[in-house]
């Protein structure tokens, strides 16, 4: 499996080390800023601190080598993912998109009480695979059916069998 | 078009479905869904049993079961903000030891205890000092003489909890000072103490009986008043000669607003259960005191509570800014 | 009771059901992201106050091992772990099945949970007085080397991406900060927000940064036809040649598993990323670590096992639970009036041998479970994409709501599901972000209550034996993968 070294991460590379050192940086006051205890000699803020600290070091080795083109430490990746087939097909970033908004709609819905959890987890089921899938007769029909069985069983479980306090 | 009607049906029928269940709910007596025992600790602890007896024993009579939900984190926070969020219907208990006072004195509690209004005190237990069974010391005058000497005596506590206060309470008298090492449950008190790690520990009685039994362990003292029927052999720490008290009470609370009539339903089925040959079995087996406080007794040990721990909590700089 | 006559009991019609169905229920809980074995377990209690008190732990222990090992499942076939202690799993059964092979990384996964959990039974029913004896050495100092070599593992797991790997491990140690500190009963970290109180909760954010990213990682690849898989059980039935082969590799990651068990709040996530890692240095083939690597799969499966056997140990000898499925265990023993304690053990014979005959009865019946269900498991590949995620997602949501009650950890749950993306696009490892989140605050605390112990000196760290030994295995440790690369690269230039 070839690996094509992936150019196109410059961009998102120096994002990701701008917000590495931001993390990093609110770290180090916070953890500063809180106060010593009587305790214990480190305290509650020296860990917080010290990550911190390791953190904006290696926020800026990561942003160096990107700006240099220099490869500090950097090389390939062990979980296998996203770039598989590197640069054969465009992402379709927009269906994931898509479905991570639907997600915070559903659970927005959700947090205001709005429709109870067996007709808004109907609802998201259904929407999700009637977007994602086919959208003739047959798919319809087994989206529906698989939206109802799966809300109707989650909630009979949940709220009847297990009696947890579903919104 | 399809879409649309999806959402609309279900729209509807969770409307109409929620306007019946509330009608329903008014018109019936309380209780009229499970009740919510909120357990700010996490599955299993002691408390926790304590709790899911009660659950059994209470659910056979109740018209709806007894739920419990365990909620541990924040100083009992997130637990109490689960009880203090929910309506004061009657529906939602929190059930936790005065260490919520405590708590709440050091700053921890986030939606105060005075949001919050006792209902009954189910079981008493009594703090203990313990030593290992190859300790050196055989009394608590062993115990503070080393401490006052300048030997390391270290406690296993979880540093704010009552454990911890306990043993502030236990060194007073004797002007010693024991050093707290963080131990964040009590079964890691006890591993601690059983590969001498640390050299004390203060804990209920219960949990360290069988220990003692075996000779794994040394109760040296008992905090309270009187001495434990189970250890007769045990000294108080009054006769020891350092006197000072300390005791865990199950307690059982409810939103401040809740409506009296609900609250005393409550009441009365934790006093029934009390009753309840099984409860009282467990209450023996665990060596907890079976005493139930209700009502004006009640308000007066809560408020008392809250003087004193709020006191010490003061006067050993536990308070959380 | 003898253990043989306790055998005997668990065998009969009622006891045996009880714990098929515990396991039944533990495999397809663990299997199906957003809840765990653990939650099971939790939310089964109230049904055991009616059973007795037997077959309420034959029911427990049931779900918790169909519980560990049901995490394989998912974790091969879809690369979405069911349960935290899976993670490592995906890393080379998803591969393997992907290349064509789904029944051997089944198989090998299945194989080696049962190995795992008989090798932890032996310890449990031959060495459980030594071994707990061995616990109970490990104080404050040692508990923090040890966390410190787990956390040195990152090292190991991100070679070629070192920098990126230690960032992703600093953010999970990062995430564990927020909440009550408990060396101090100090507030961190929560910027007023009353819900962080309690902190991050692991599950919540394990599901976003492994599960969620998974999903929306396999929304976003372009469609691919549906994966014809041989319908047939090849492989499912590893033989026993292979049992040779991954023999040693068995026998270390069991030893390490059961270790792990022993060790309190440690638990079967550690034990499974410490043999995985272990078997990688070890390996004659660790550049296959990560892309079907069979002794990986091996290594974490029989480890995340393992650690049941293991985790029972100080459970039965000194009556101390080390972890959460301990303490839930204990806690329907409570119910049925038994108190646990050492006294109680030593006497109550009925009990221990009932729980070592459940928790050997439950691997059994959890592999001819998995085995006859192969071919129908195998079938998940072949479900469309977008069923595949919409059930997740449904029940990630649904899962990270019953852990406490609260909407927060599905939100929770999103958010990291969006870092879990974020970290897979600057190509950061996932697996040292929850090597961090697991370990460092267990690591921290334990420093802490360290310098407690000894008012603020190092010394113990290197004068108490078993603290030293791990400060010289960590060391062994992160030196390890720099120097094999060398001692590599010179052979390759003289040779």
């Amino acid at each position: 499996m070839s690996m094509k070294p992936v150019l196109r991460t410059k961009g998102p590379d120096i994002a990701f080390g701008i917000v590495v050192m931001a993390l990093g940086a609110v770290s180090i006051v916070e953890g500063l800023s809180i106060r010593p205890s009587r305790f214990d000699p480190l305290g509650p803020g020296a860990v917080p601190a010290m990550i911190g600290v390791a953190l904006c070091i290696l926020a800026g080795a990561v942003l160096l080598s990107t700006a240099t083109s220099l490869r500090i430490g950097d090389g390939a990746r062990l979980f296998t993912g996203l770039e598989d087939e590197a640069g054969s097909e465009p992402l379709l970033w927009q269906r994931a998109l898509a479905v991570f908004v639907t997600t915070l709609a559903y659970v927005a819905v959700l947090e205001l009480r709005l429709v109870g959890y067996l007709g808004a987890t109907f609802a998201y089921t259904a929407f999700l695979l009637l977007v994602l899938g086919r959208r003739d007769a047959r798919g319809t029909a087994i989206a529906l059916v698989t939206a109802a069985v799966t809300a109707g069983l989650l909630d009979t479980i949940f709220r009847r069998l297990l009696s947890i306090d579903l919104p | 078009m399809k879409r649309r009607n999806f959402l609309t049906t279900s729209l509807a029928a969770a409307t109409i479905g929620g306007l019946v269940g509330a009608n329903v709910a008014r018109a019936q007596a309380f209780p009229a869904k499970p009740i919510k025992v909120v357990l700010p600790v996490a599955a299993g602890g002691a408390s926790d049993a304590i709790a899911r007896l009660f659950q059994k024993v209470i659910s056979k009579s109740s018209p709806q079961p007894l739920v419990i939900q365990n909620m541990p984190g924040g100083g009992f926070s997130i637990g109490g903000r689960e009880v203090t969020g929910s309506p004061p219907d009657g529906h939602s208990v929190f059930m936790i030891h005065e260490g919520l006072i405590s708590a709440d004195a050091q700053g921890v509690f986030t939606p105060g205890v005075n949001s919050l209004v006792a209902i009954a005190g189910t079981g008493r237990d009594v703090y203990s000092i313990v030593v290992s069974g190859s300790s050196p010391f055989k009394t608590l005058k062993d115990l503070f003489d080393a401490a006052k000497s300048g030997a390391p005596i270290r406690a296993a506590v979880n540093i704010g909890g009552l454990n911890h206060l306990s043993s502030l309470i236990a060194a007073e008298p004797a002007k010693a000072t024991i050093r707290p090492v963080q131990f964040s449950s009590g079964a890691d008190s006890l591993r601690a103490l059983l590969g001498n790690q640390i050299e004390v520990i203060f804990t209920v009685a219960s949990d360290v009986f069988d220990y003692h039994k075996s000779g794994q362990m040394r109760v040296i003292a008992i905090m309270g008043d009187s001495r434990s029927p189970f250890l007769p052999d045990v000294p108080t720490t009054a006769e020891a000669g350092f006197p000072s008290r300390s005791e865990l009470n199950h307690y059982w609370w409810m939103h401040k607003d809740t409506p009296p009539d609900r609250i005393a339903w409550f009441r009365d089925a934790l006093g029934a259960a009390m009753k309840d040959d099984e409860i009282k079995r467990a209450f023996a087996a665990r060596l907890i005191e079976p005493v139930f406080t209700s009502g004006a007794a009640l308000q007066a040990d809560i408020a008392k509570k809250k003087l004193v721990l709020g006191e010490l909590v003061e006067r050993f700089g536990l308070k959380q800014k | 009771m003898s253990l043989a006559e306790a055998f005997i009991a668990v065998l009969q019609p009622l006891p045996f059901w009880v714990l098929s169905l515990g396991v039944l229920l533990g495999i397809i809980v663990g299997a199906l992201p957003g809840m765990t074995g653990g939650m099971l377990m939790a939310l089964a209690l109230p049904f055991t106050y009616y059973m007795t008190d037997a077959n309420a732990i034959t029911l427990l222990i049931g779900m918790y091992v169909g519980g560990i090992s049901g995490g394989l499942i998912t974790a091969t076939l879809m690369r979405i772990p069911g349960e935290p202690s899976s993670v490592m799993t995906t890393l080379d059964g998803y591969p393997l099945a992907r290349a064509g092979q789904p029944g051997r990384a089944l198989g090998l996964g299945i194989s080696a949970s049962v190995v795992g959990g008989g090798l932890s039974w032996i310890a449990l029913v031959l060495l459980s007085p030594p071994l707990a004896k061995l616990g109970l050495q490990f104080g404050p100092f040692e508990n923090f080397a040890l966390a410190l070599l787990a956390l040195v593992m990152i090292s190991s797991l991100s070679r070629g991406s070192f920098v990126r790997g230690l960032i992703a491990g600093l953010l999970g140690m990062l995430v564990g900060v927020p909440g009550v500190d408990e060396s101090s009963g100090t507030m961190r970290f929560t910027f007023g927000i009353d819900a962080l109180a309690g902190g991050f909760n692991l599950l919540p954010v394990i599901l976003g940064i492994f599960a969620l990213s998974q999903v929306f990682a396999d929304l976003m690849a372009p469609d691919k036809p549906a994966m014809r898989v041989a319908a047939d059980r090849r492989g499912i039935l590893i033989s026993l040649r292979d049992y040779v082969d991954h023999g040693w590799n068995m026998l270390r990651s069991g030893l390490i598993g059961i270790f792990m068990g022993i060790m309190p709040g440690v638990g079967a996530s550690i034990g499974s990323i410490a043999a995985y890692t272990t078997a990688r240095n070890l390996s004659k083939t660790p550049e296959k670590f990560g892309k079907g690597s069979e002794e990986g799969i091996v290594a974490s499966e029989t480890a995340n096992n393992a650690t049941s056997g293991g985790t029972l140990i100080p459970v039965i000898t000194l009556g101390l639970p080390g972890g959460f499925t301990d303490a839930v265990l204990l806690a329907a023993l409570m119910i049925h009036n038994l108190q646990p304690g050492p006294h109680f053990f030593a006497n109550n014979t009925r009990i221990v041998h009932t729980i070592m005959a459940s928790h050997l009865l439950a691997h059994v019946v959890m592999f001819a479970i998995m085995v006859v269900a192969s071919l129908w498991i195998v079938r998940l590949m072949e479900i469309p994409k977008q069923y595949i995620a919409t059930m997740v997602l449904v029940l990630c949501v649904i899962g990270a709501f019953a852990l406490n009650g609260r909407l927060f950890d599905v939100w929770v749950m999103l958010a990291f599901g969006a870092v879990g993306l974020a970290l897979e696009y600057v190509r950061a490892p996932l697996a040292p972000f929850a090597i961090g989140l697991i370990l460092g605050p267990m690591a921290e605390g334990q420093f802490r209550s360290a310098m407690m112990m000894s008012e603020g000196s190092l010394a113990p760290l290197v004068t108490r034996p078993i603290s030293l030994t791990l400060l010289i295995a960590t060391l062994a440790l992160f030196a390890w993968p720099f120097w094999r690369e060398r001692h590599l690269r010179r052979a390759k230039i003289t040779g």
